[in-house]
Protein backbone atom coordinates (compact mmCIF):
# COMPACT_ATOMS: atom_id res chain seq x y z
CA UNK A 1 0.00 0.00 0.00
CA UNK A 2 2.30 2.95 -1.03
CA UNK A 3 1.75 5.87 -3.46
CA UNK A 4 3.97 7.80 -5.21
CA UNK A 5 4.51 11.83 -3.99
CA UNK A 6 7.27 14.55 -5.61
CA UNK A 7 9.22 16.35 -3.73
CA UNK A 8 11.22 19.20 -5.49
CA UNK A 9 11.83 17.13 -8.28
CA UNK A 10 12.59 13.41 -6.42
CA UNK A 11 9.63 10.81 -6.64
CA UNK A 12 9.06 9.80 -2.84
CA UNK A 13 6.65 6.61 -2.03
CA UNK A 14 4.31 7.20 0.80
CA UNK A 15 3.23 4.28 2.76
CA UNK A 16 1.29 3.51 6.14
CA UNK A 17 3.27 3.28 9.60
CA UNK A 18 0.31 3.54 11.56
CA UNK A 19 -3.61 4.36 11.63
CA UNK A 20 -2.26 7.86 12.39
CA UNK A 21 1.11 8.13 10.87
CA UNK A 22 2.82 7.87 6.87
CA UNK A 23 6.40 7.15 6.05
CA UNK A 24 8.02 8.63 3.40
CA UNK A 25 10.82 7.20 1.51
CA UNK A 26 12.42 8.46 -1.69
CA UNK A 27 12.32 5.62 -4.13
CA UNK A 28 15.54 5.61 -4.97
CA UNK A 29 18.29 3.75 -2.56
CA UNK A 30 20.89 5.02 -0.97
CA UNK A 31 20.19 8.44 -1.53
CA UNK A 32 21.75 11.58 0.10
CA UNK A 33 21.20 12.71 3.48
CA UNK A 34 20.37 16.14 2.46
CA UNK A 35 18.00 15.11 0.21
CA UNK A 36 16.38 13.54 3.42
CA UNK A 37 16.36 17.19 5.29
CA UNK A 38 15.46 18.95 2.12
CA UNK A 39 12.41 16.55 2.11
CA UNK A 40 12.08 17.31 6.35
CA UNK A 41 12.07 21.50 5.70
CA UNK A 42 9.50 21.26 2.58
CA UNK A 43 7.28 19.01 4.39
CA UNK A 44 7.87 21.31 7.61
CA UNK A 45 7.17 24.49 5.80
CA UNK A 46 3.84 22.81 4.22
CA UNK A 47 1.92 23.37 7.15
CA UNK A 48 0.37 19.82 6.73
CA UNK A 49 -2.96 19.64 8.44
CA UNK A 50 -3.23 18.14 12.05
CA UNK A 51 0.53 16.76 11.50
CA UNK A 52 2.09 16.99 15.03
CA UNK A 53 5.61 15.67 14.29
CA UNK A 54 7.78 15.39 11.00
CA UNK A 55 10.73 13.02 11.88
CA UNK A 56 13.24 12.70 9.85
CA UNK A 57 15.64 9.27 9.96
CA UNK A 58 18.52 8.01 7.72
CA UNK A 59 16.16 7.09 4.82
CA UNK A 60 12.80 8.07 5.69
CA UNK A 61 10.63 10.59 7.22
CA UNK A 62 7.72 9.89 9.07
CA UNK A 63 4.60 12.38 9.56
CA UNK A 64 2.61 11.65 12.43
CA UNK A 65 -1.21 12.62 12.49
CA UNK A 66 -3.27 13.71 15.93
CA UNK A 67 -6.34 12.04 13.44
CA UNK A 68 -6.58 8.75 11.73
CA UNK A 69 -5.20 9.29 8.45
CA UNK A 70 -7.44 8.65 4.96
CA UNK A 71 -6.48 6.35 2.51
CA UNK A 72 -3.02 6.72 1.32
CA UNK A 73 -3.89 7.43 -2.12
CA UNK A 74 -5.94 10.87 -0.84
CA UNK A 75 -3.41 12.13 1.75
CA UNK A 76 -0.81 11.68 -1.01
CA UNK A 77 -3.18 14.14 -2.80
CA UNK A 78 -3.58 16.08 -0.01
CA UNK A 79 0.28 17.00 0.35
CA UNK A 80 0.98 17.04 -2.94
CA UNK A 81 -1.27 20.21 -3.21
CA UNK A 82 -0.13 21.44 -0.40
CA UNK A 83 3.89 21.41 -1.77
CA UNK A 84 2.84 23.42 -4.93
CA UNK A 85 2.75 26.71 -2.94
CA UNK A 86 6.08 25.91 -1.03
CA UNK A 87 9.00 27.35 -2.92
CA UNK A 88 11.91 25.16 -3.47
CA UNK A 89 15.28 26.76 -1.95
CA UNK A 90 17.91 25.14 -0.80
CA UNK A 91 18.34 24.95 2.69
CA UNK A 92 21.28 26.61 4.15
CA UNK A 93 21.46 24.96 7.40
CA UNK A 94 22.94 26.34 10.47
CA UNK A 95 26.49 25.62 11.45
CA UNK A 96 27.28 25.13 14.96
CA UNK A 97 31.00 24.78 16.35
CA UNK A 98 31.32 22.73 19.23
CA UNK A 99 34.10 22.74 21.51
CA UNK A 100 35.26 19.09 22.79
CA UNK A 101 37.88 18.23 25.51
CA UNK A 102 39.44 15.17 24.04
CA UNK A 103 41.02 14.34 27.40
CA UNK A 104 38.08 13.36 28.83
CA UNK A 105 37.62 10.43 26.55
CA UNK A 106 37.32 6.69 28.17
CA UNK A 107 37.68 4.82 25.23
CA UNK A 108 40.93 5.82 23.39
CA UNK A 109 42.69 2.16 24.05
CA UNK A 110 40.41 0.67 22.32
CA UNK A 111 39.96 3.33 19.52
CA UNK A 112 43.87 3.31 18.90
CA UNK A 113 43.67 -0.19 18.71
CA UNK A 114 40.61 -0.48 16.52
CA UNK A 115 41.89 2.77 13.92
CA UNK A 116 45.43 1.30 14.15
CA UNK A 117 46.22 5.63 14.90
CA UNK A 118 47.53 7.28 17.42
CA UNK A 119 45.26 9.39 19.75
CA UNK A 120 46.97 12.35 18.26
CA UNK A 121 46.42 11.49 14.52
CA UNK A 122 41.90 10.07 15.55
CA UNK A 123 41.63 13.89 17.39
CA UNK A 124 43.08 15.79 13.92
CA UNK A 125 41.16 13.28 11.41
CA UNK A 126 37.75 13.64 14.17
CA UNK A 127 38.06 18.05 14.08
CA UNK A 128 38.80 17.84 9.92
CA UNK A 129 35.16 16.61 9.47
CA UNK A 130 32.01 18.78 8.73
CA UNK A 131 29.32 16.64 10.13
CA UNK A 132 25.01 16.46 9.39
CA UNK A 133 22.89 16.05 12.23
CA UNK A 134 21.39 13.13 10.86
CA UNK A 135 18.89 12.75 13.42
CA UNK A 136 17.88 12.74 16.81
CA UNK A 137 17.10 10.46 19.30
CA UNK A 138 17.21 7.29 21.19
CA UNK A 139 17.46 9.67 24.13
CA UNK A 140 16.22 13.02 23.71
CA UNK A 141 19.23 15.69 22.30
CA UNK A 142 21.24 12.95 21.26
CA UNK A 143 22.78 14.27 18.14
CA UNK A 144 23.70 11.27 15.72
CA UNK A 145 26.39 12.74 13.35
CA UNK A 146 27.05 11.34 9.82
CA UNK A 147 30.30 12.48 7.64
CA UNK A 148 32.80 10.76 10.02
CA UNK A 149 36.52 9.87 7.99
CA UNK A 150 36.01 5.72 7.63
CA UNK A 151 39.69 6.15 9.06
CA UNK A 152 38.34 6.23 12.51
CA UNK A 153 35.35 4.27 12.44
CA UNK A 154 35.42 1.99 15.36
CA UNK A 155 32.45 -0.56 16.44
CA UNK A 156 30.51 -0.39 19.61
CA UNK A 157 31.62 -1.90 23.16
CA UNK A 158 31.13 -5.29 23.40
CA UNK A 159 29.83 -4.64 26.55
CA UNK A 160 27.77 -1.41 26.61
CA UNK A 161 28.84 1.09 29.54
CA UNK A 162 25.54 1.67 32.45
CA UNK A 163 26.56 5.36 32.90
CA UNK A 164 28.21 7.80 30.13
CA UNK A 165 28.53 11.20 31.29
CA UNK A 166 25.94 14.48 29.70
CA UNK A 167 28.26 15.48 27.24
CA UNK A 168 30.12 12.62 25.90
CA UNK A 169 31.49 12.33 21.88
CA UNK A 170 31.59 9.11 20.68
CA UNK A 171 32.10 7.04 17.71
CA UNK A 172 30.29 3.60 16.84
CA UNK A 173 30.42 2.34 13.33
CA UNK A 174 30.41 5.04 10.78
CA UNK A 175 29.21 7.42 12.77
CA UNK A 176 30.05 10.14 15.98
CA UNK A 177 27.53 11.55 18.42
CA UNK A 178 27.00 13.68 21.07
CA UNK A 179 25.18 12.53 24.49
CA UNK A 180 23.46 15.50 25.45
CA UNK A 181 22.41 13.87 28.88
CA UNK A 182 24.11 11.24 30.93
CA UNK A 183 22.54 7.69 30.11
CA UNK A 184 23.55 3.98 29.06
CA UNK A 185 25.61 3.32 25.60
CA UNK A 186 27.87 1.64 23.65
CA UNK A 187 29.88 3.88 21.82
CA UNK A 188 33.25 4.34 22.39
CA UNK A 189 33.96 7.86 23.44
CA UNK A 190 36.47 10.20 22.42
CA UNK A 191 36.27 13.23 24.38
CA UNK A 192 33.44 15.18 26.35
CA UNK A 193 31.77 18.81 25.60
CA UNK A 194 30.90 21.07 28.16
CA UNK A 195 28.06 22.36 25.46
CA UNK A 196 24.10 20.81 26.07
CA UNK A 197 22.06 20.39 23.16
CA UNK A 198 18.95 19.35 25.13
CA UNK A 199 17.16 21.71 27.73
CA UNK A 200 13.57 20.76 28.20
CA UNK A 201 13.01 24.24 29.67
CA UNK A 202 13.67 26.13 26.33
CA UNK A 203 11.22 25.83 23.47
CA UNK A 204 12.65 24.14 21.35
CA UNK A 205 14.49 21.88 23.75
CA UNK A 206 17.67 21.89 21.23
CA UNK A 207 19.04 24.80 19.52
CA UNK A 208 20.55 21.77 17.16
CA UNK A 209 17.61 20.18 14.58
CA UNK A 210 18.33 17.26 12.12
CA UNK A 211 19.60 18.90 9.12
CA UNK A 212 22.19 21.24 10.92
CA UNK A 213 25.95 21.25 10.64
CA UNK A 214 28.71 20.25 13.39
CA UNK A 215 32.38 21.60 13.45
CA UNK A 216 34.42 20.11 16.37
CA UNK A 217 37.59 21.81 17.79
CA UNK A 218 39.73 20.65 20.48
CA UNK A 219 39.76 22.39 24.30
CA UNK A 220 42.05 21.99 27.22
CA UNK A 221 40.52 20.18 30.37
CA UNK A 222 40.74 23.42 32.68
CA UNK A 223 39.04 25.22 29.14
CA UNK A 224 36.02 22.74 29.40
CA UNK A 225 35.85 23.03 33.05
CA UNK A 226 35.39 27.05 32.87
CA UNK A 227 32.52 26.32 29.81
CA UNK A 228 31.07 23.92 32.02
CA UNK A 229 30.88 26.48 34.57
CA UNK A 230 29.52 29.17 32.71
CA UNK A 231 26.85 26.86 31.19
CA UNK A 232 25.27 26.50 34.18
CA UNK A 233 26.08 22.52 34.49
CA UNK B 1 -10.65 25.38 46.83
CA UNK B 2 -7.19 24.55 47.19
CA UNK B 3 -6.49 20.85 48.01
CA UNK B 4 -3.34 18.40 48.33
CA UNK B 5 -2.05 15.05 49.24
CA UNK B 6 1.19 13.35 50.91
CA UNK B 7 2.15 10.50 49.30
CA UNK B 8 2.97 7.92 52.18
CA UNK B 9 4.12 5.07 49.99
CA UNK B 10 5.46 5.87 45.95
CA UNK B 11 4.54 2.20 45.38
CA UNK B 12 7.41 0.88 42.42
CA UNK B 13 6.87 2.99 39.80
CA UNK B 14 4.43 5.87 40.38
CA UNK B 15 4.19 8.61 37.66
CA UNK B 16 2.30 11.80 36.82
CA UNK B 17 1.36 11.57 33.12
CA UNK B 18 -1.26 12.63 30.88
CA UNK B 19 -1.81 11.75 26.82
CA UNK B 20 1.50 12.07 26.11
CA UNK B 21 3.76 14.64 24.59
CA UNK B 22 3.68 15.30 20.87
CA UNK B 23 5.50 17.86 18.53
CA UNK B 24 9.37 16.80 19.97
CA UNK B 25 9.89 13.50 18.29
CA UNK B 26 12.60 15.22 16.03
CA UNK B 27 14.23 16.21 19.41
CA UNK B 28 14.56 12.36 20.32
CA UNK B 29 11.65 13.21 23.33
CA UNK B 30 9.17 10.40 23.34
CA UNK B 31 5.59 10.40 23.79
CA UNK B 32 5.59 9.59 27.15
CA UNK B 33 1.87 9.39 28.65
CA UNK B 34 -0.13 6.80 29.79
CA UNK B 35 0.10 3.21 29.42
CA UNK B 36 -3.61 2.28 28.98
CA UNK B 37 -5.39 5.91 27.32
CA UNK B 38 -8.43 3.95 27.94
CA UNK B 39 -8.55 3.58 31.78
CA UNK B 40 -6.96 7.68 31.94
CA UNK B 41 -9.50 8.41 29.71
CA UNK B 42 -12.30 7.05 32.18
CA UNK B 43 -10.75 8.26 35.62
CA UNK B 44 -10.24 11.94 34.29
CA UNK B 45 -14.87 11.54 33.27
CA UNK B 46 -15.43 10.13 36.44
CA UNK B 47 -14.14 13.16 38.08
CA UNK B 48 -15.09 15.79 35.91
CA UNK B 49 -11.83 16.84 34.67
CA UNK B 50 -11.04 17.47 31.06
CA UNK B 51 -8.97 14.42 29.01
CA UNK B 52 -5.85 16.84 28.70
CA UNK B 53 -5.69 16.29 32.48
CA UNK B 54 -2.63 14.82 34.34
CA UNK B 55 -3.62 11.79 36.44
CA UNK B 56 -1.48 9.38 38.27
CA UNK B 57 -0.16 5.88 37.09
CA UNK B 58 1.31 3.17 39.68
CA UNK B 59 2.69 0.30 38.51
CA UNK B 60 1.98 -3.60 40.10
CA UNK B 61 2.66 -2.52 43.86
CA UNK B 62 -0.52 0.07 44.07
CA UNK B 63 0.57 3.03 46.86
CA UNK B 64 -0.39 5.26 49.88
CA UNK B 65 -1.86 8.61 50.22
CA UNK B 66 -2.54 11.36 52.66
CA UNK B 67 -5.25 13.68 51.90
CA UNK B 68 -4.75 16.96 53.78
CA UNK B 69 -8.05 18.31 52.04
CA UNK B 70 -11.77 17.25 50.90
CA UNK B 71 -10.77 15.72 47.19
CA UNK B 72 -13.04 14.19 44.55
CA UNK B 73 -11.15 11.29 42.98
CA UNK B 74 -11.83 8.34 40.65
CA UNK B 75 -9.75 5.52 40.40
CA UNK B 76 -10.06 2.26 37.02
CA UNK B 77 -7.86 0.14 35.11
CA UNK B 78 -6.02 -2.73 36.62
CA UNK B 79 -7.86 -4.82 39.72
CA UNK B 80 -6.51 -3.93 43.02
CA UNK B 81 -7.90 -3.43 47.06
CA UNK B 82 -8.45 -0.25 47.60
CA UNK B 83 -9.15 1.15 50.69
CA UNK B 84 -9.64 5.01 52.50
CA UNK B 85 -9.46 5.35 55.89
CA UNK B 86 -8.65 1.23 55.98
CA UNK B 87 -12.61 0.40 54.81
CA UNK B 88 -12.57 -0.52 51.26
CA UNK B 89 -14.00 1.19 48.20
CA UNK B 90 -15.13 0.78 44.63
CA UNK B 91 -13.09 1.22 41.71
CA UNK B 92 -14.51 2.92 38.48
CA UNK B 93 -17.26 5.26 40.54
CA UNK B 94 -16.55 8.64 41.99
CA UNK B 95 -14.82 8.54 45.44
CA UNK B 96 -15.10 11.24 47.93
CA UNK B 97 -12.44 11.56 50.46
CA UNK B 98 -12.38 13.49 53.37
CA UNK B 99 -9.53 16.29 55.01
CA UNK B 100 -6.63 13.63 56.56
CA UNK B 101 -8.24 10.25 55.50
CA UNK B 102 -5.76 7.88 54.08
CA UNK B 103 -6.38 6.33 50.39
CA UNK B 104 -4.31 3.07 50.18
CA UNK B 105 -4.06 1.02 47.13
CA UNK B 106 -2.86 -2.23 47.44
CA UNK B 107 -1.39 -4.94 45.23
CA UNK B 108 -2.19 -5.20 42.19
CA UNK B 109 -4.36 -8.52 41.48
CA UNK B 110 -5.35 -8.68 37.93
CA UNK B 111 -3.68 -6.30 35.07
CA UNK B 112 -0.84 -3.98 35.70
CA UNK B 113 -1.66 -0.19 36.07
CA UNK B 114 -3.86 1.60 38.18
CA UNK B 115 -5.12 4.80 37.60
CA UNK B 116 -5.85 8.09 40.02
CA UNK B 117 -7.40 11.20 38.82
CA UNK B 118 -8.07 13.84 41.27
CA UNK B 119 -11.13 16.42 40.36
CA UNK B 120 -9.43 20.13 39.67
CA UNK B 121 -6.45 21.81 38.14
CA UNK B 122 -3.86 20.37 39.75
CA UNK B 123 -0.44 22.51 40.51
CA UNK B 124 2.22 20.71 38.24
CA UNK B 125 3.66 22.54 35.02
CA UNK B 126 3.37 21.37 31.60
CA UNK B 127 6.84 20.85 29.90
CA UNK B 128 6.60 21.02 26.37
CA UNK B 129 2.99 20.90 26.43
CA UNK B 130 2.53 17.72 28.72
CA UNK B 131 1.98 17.12 32.48
CA UNK B 132 3.73 13.63 31.00
CA UNK B 133 7.02 12.18 32.88
CA UNK B 134 9.70 11.59 31.19
CA UNK B 135 11.88 9.08 33.04
CA UNK B 136 14.84 8.74 30.41
CA UNK B 137 15.41 12.21 30.19
CA UNK B 138 14.58 13.09 34.22
CA UNK B 139 11.79 15.70 32.70
CA UNK B 140 7.81 16.68 33.13
CA UNK B 141 5.27 15.31 35.55
CA UNK B 142 6.60 15.32 39.13
CA UNK B 143 10.05 16.85 39.16
CA UNK B 144 10.86 14.34 36.00
CA UNK B 145 10.39 11.48 38.53
CA UNK B 146 8.56 8.77 40.01
CA UNK B 147 6.52 9.99 43.31
CA UNK B 148 7.78 8.94 46.64
CA UNK B 149 7.52 9.02 50.24
CA UNK B 150 7.00 12.71 51.09
CA UNK B 151 5.75 14.20 47.94
CA UNK B 152 3.23 16.83 48.06
CA UNK B 153 0.49 17.57 45.12
CA UNK B 154 -1.52 20.28 45.16
CA UNK B 155 -4.71 21.10 43.29
CA UNK B 156 -7.35 23.89 42.49
CA UNK B 157 -10.95 22.61 42.71
CA UNK B 158 -14.19 24.36 41.92
CA UNK B 159 -17.00 22.70 43.96
CA UNK B 160 -19.55 23.24 41.65
CA UNK B 161 -17.84 21.02 39.39
CA UNK B 162 -18.26 18.11 41.60
CA UNK B 163 -19.47 14.93 39.49
CA UNK B 164 -21.16 11.35 40.90
CA UNK B 165 -20.56 9.10 37.91
CA UNK B 166 -19.92 5.44 37.75
CA UNK B 167 -18.40 3.10 34.25
CA UNK B 168 -20.94 1.95 32.33
CA UNK B 169 -19.44 -2.35 32.12
CA UNK B 170 -19.54 -2.12 28.56
CA UNK B 171 -16.46 -0.09 28.90
CA UNK B 172 -14.71 -1.89 31.74
CA UNK B 173 -11.36 -3.77 30.60
CA UNK B 174 -11.29 -7.70 30.94
CA UNK B 175 -8.55 -8.85 32.48
CA UNK B 176 -7.93 -12.52 31.11
CA UNK B 177 -4.71 -14.28 31.09
CA UNK B 178 -4.56 -15.06 27.64
CA UNK B 179 -5.43 -12.12 25.07
CA UNK B 180 -5.60 -11.47 21.81
CA UNK B 181 -4.22 -8.42 20.16
CA UNK B 182 -4.89 -6.91 17.01
CA UNK B 183 -2.15 -5.90 14.33
CA UNK B 184 -1.64 -4.34 10.61
CA UNK B 185 1.13 -5.24 8.69
CA UNK B 186 4.48 -3.21 9.68
CA UNK B 187 7.14 -1.76 7.06
CA UNK B 188 9.20 -4.60 7.10
CA UNK B 189 6.52 -7.41 7.77
CA UNK B 190 7.56 -9.14 4.33
CA UNK B 191 11.30 -10.01 5.63
CA UNK B 192 9.44 -12.65 7.67
CA UNK B 193 8.91 -15.20 5.40
CA UNK B 194 5.66 -16.80 3.90
CA UNK B 195 6.55 -19.76 6.64
CA UNK B 196 6.84 -17.75 9.54
CA UNK B 197 3.94 -15.24 9.06
CA UNK B 198 1.51 -18.08 9.53
CA UNK B 199 3.75 -19.15 13.08
CA UNK B 200 3.77 -15.13 14.24
CA UNK B 201 0.53 -15.22 14.48
CA UNK B 202 0.11 -18.61 15.76
CA UNK B 203 2.58 -18.28 19.13
CA UNK B 204 1.67 -17.53 22.21
CA UNK B 205 4.06 -15.19 23.45
CA UNK B 206 5.09 -14.94 26.98
CA UNK B 207 5.60 -11.28 28.73
CA UNK B 208 9.18 -11.38 30.04
CA UNK B 209 10.07 -9.45 33.58
CA UNK B 210 12.31 -7.20 31.08
CA UNK B 211 9.29 -5.27 30.24
CA UNK B 212 8.50 -1.62 30.98
CA UNK B 213 7.47 1.64 29.63
CA UNK B 214 9.68 1.66 26.92
CA UNK B 215 8.56 -1.43 25.43
CA UNK B 216 7.37 -4.66 26.00
CA UNK B 217 9.49 -7.88 25.33
CA UNK B 218 7.84 -11.30 24.12
CA UNK B 219 9.56 -14.64 24.92
CA UNK B 220 8.39 -17.61 22.88
CA UNK B 221 9.39 -20.11 20.57
CA UNK B 222 9.81 -17.71 17.01
CA UNK B 223 12.07 -18.56 14.82
CA UNK B 224 14.73 -15.78 13.45
CA UNK B 225 14.29 -13.68 10.42
CA UNK B 226 16.58 -15.53 7.23
CA UNK B 227 18.00 -11.53 6.60
CA UNK B 228 20.54 -10.59 8.78
CA UNK B 229 21.34 -7.61 6.78
CA UNK B 230 21.50 -4.32 9.18
CA UNK B 231 18.66 -1.68 8.76
CA UNK B 232 19.24 1.78 8.97
CA UNK B 233 17.48 3.32 11.81
CA UNK B 234 14.27 4.43 10.84
CA UNK B 235 10.86 6.15 12.85
CA UNK B 236 8.84 4.25 14.92
CA UNK B 237 5.40 4.76 16.83
CA UNK B 238 4.48 3.25 19.93
CA UNK B 239 2.86 -0.04 19.37
CA UNK B 240 5.42 -1.44 16.68
CA UNK B 241 6.59 -4.27 16.83
CA UNK B 242 10.05 -4.83 16.25
CA UNK B 243 11.99 -8.27 15.96
CA UNK B 244 15.68 -8.06 16.77
CA UNK B 245 18.30 -10.95 15.61
CA UNK B 246 17.55 -12.81 18.77
CA UNK B 247 13.98 -13.41 17.22
CA UNK B 248 12.58 -12.23 20.03
CA UNK B 249 9.79 -9.44 19.33
CA UNK B 250 9.59 -5.75 21.30
CA UNK B 251 6.32 -3.79 21.09
CA UNK B 252 7.16 -0.72 21.57
CA UNK B 253 5.46 1.43 24.11
CA UNK B 254 4.66 5.12 25.24
CA UNK B 255 8.59 6.41 26.41
CA UNK B 256 10.02 4.26 23.43
CA UNK B 257 12.64 6.37 21.37
CA UNK B 258 11.17 8.04 17.96
CA UNK B 259 13.76 5.90 15.79
CA UNK B 260 14.50 2.27 15.91
CA UNK B 261 17.06 0.02 14.23
CA UNK B 262 15.32 -3.49 14.21
CA UNK B 263 12.52 -4.84 11.59
CA UNK B 264 9.27 -3.27 12.50
CA UNK B 265 7.29 -6.87 11.00
CA UNK B 266 4.25 -5.33 12.03
CA UNK B 267 2.16 -2.61 14.78
CA UNK B 268 -0.75 -3.20 17.18
CA UNK B 269 -3.29 -1.27 16.04
CA UNK B 270 -4.50 1.89 18.22
CA UNK B 271 -7.60 0.84 18.88
CA UNK B 272 -5.62 -2.44 21.17
CA UNK B 273 -2.34 -0.35 22.12
CA UNK B 274 -3.85 0.40 25.41
CA UNK B 275 -4.51 -3.10 26.86
CA UNK B 276 -0.94 -3.58 26.54
CA UNK B 277 -0.64 -0.95 29.33
CA UNK B 278 -1.51 -4.04 31.76
CA UNK B 279 -0.38 -6.76 30.64
CA UNK B 280 2.54 -8.47 32.82
CA UNK B 281 4.32 -11.57 33.30
CA UNK B 282 1.43 -13.53 33.90
CA UNK B 283 0.11 -12.81 30.89
CA UNK B 284 -0.05 -14.68 27.38
CA UNK B 285 -0.57 -12.57 23.87
CA UNK B 286 -1.38 -14.14 20.74
CA UNK B 287 -1.52 -11.57 17.37
CA UNK B 288 -4.57 -11.44 14.91
CA UNK B 289 -3.54 -9.96 12.02
CA UNK B 290 -6.71 -7.35 10.40
CA UNK B 291 -6.18 -5.36 7.48
CA UNK B 292 -5.72 -1.59 7.96
CA UNK B 293 -8.75 -0.38 7.13
CA UNK B 294 -10.70 -2.38 9.96
CA UNK B 295 -7.74 -1.11 12.15
CA UNK B 296 -9.08 2.72 10.83
CA UNK B 297 -12.64 1.40 11.21
CA UNK B 298 -11.78 -0.27 14.81
CA UNK B 299 -10.30 3.57 15.84
CA UNK B 300 -13.01 5.59 14.63
CA UNK B 301 -15.99 3.33 16.33
CA UNK B 302 -14.03 2.93 19.74
CA UNK B 303 -13.62 7.31 19.48
CA UNK B 304 -17.02 6.90 18.90
CA UNK B 305 -18.02 5.26 22.29
CA UNK B 306 -16.04 7.38 24.60
CA UNK B 307 -17.21 10.87 22.66
CA UNK B 308 -20.81 9.44 24.15
CA UNK B 309 -19.56 9.59 27.95
CA UNK B 310 -19.40 12.77 27.95
CA UNK B 311 -23.19 12.99 27.76
CA UNK B 312 -23.32 10.37 30.81
CA UNK B 313 -23.93 11.57 34.30
CA UNK B 314 -25.08 8.58 36.44
CA UNK B 315 -26.18 9.83 39.55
Amino acid sequence: MSRSLQINGAAWTVSVLGERALLIKPEENNVELSLIHLGTEVLEKAGLHQVTDIIPAYNSIALIYDRLTEDPDKEVQEIQSKLKKISTSEISPQIHKVPVCYELGLDWECVEKCTGLKRKEVIKKHMNSNYSVAMMGFIPGFLYLSGLDEKISCPRKAEPRTKIPAGSVGIAGNQTGVYSLESPGGWQIIGRTPNSFFDPKMNPPSEVKPGDKIEFYSISESEFKKLRTEEGL
Amino acid sequence: MKGELEVLNGGLITTVQDHGRHGYRKYGVPVSGVMDDHSCRLVNWLVGNSQHSPVIELTLMGGMFKFHSDAVVGISGAEAEVTVDKKSVALNKTIRIKKSEILEIGRITAGCRVYLAIAGDWDIEQVMGSYSTCLAAKFGGFQGRPLKKGDRIRWQCDQQKAVERMVPKKLLPHFSTRQTIRIIEGAEWDLMSEKQKPVFLETDFSISSQSNRMGIRLEGTFTKLKSREEMVSSPVVPGIIQLPSSGLPIILMKDAQSIGGYPRIAKVIDADLWRLGQIWTNNTIRFEHVSFKKAQELSKNYDELMSKLNFINLI
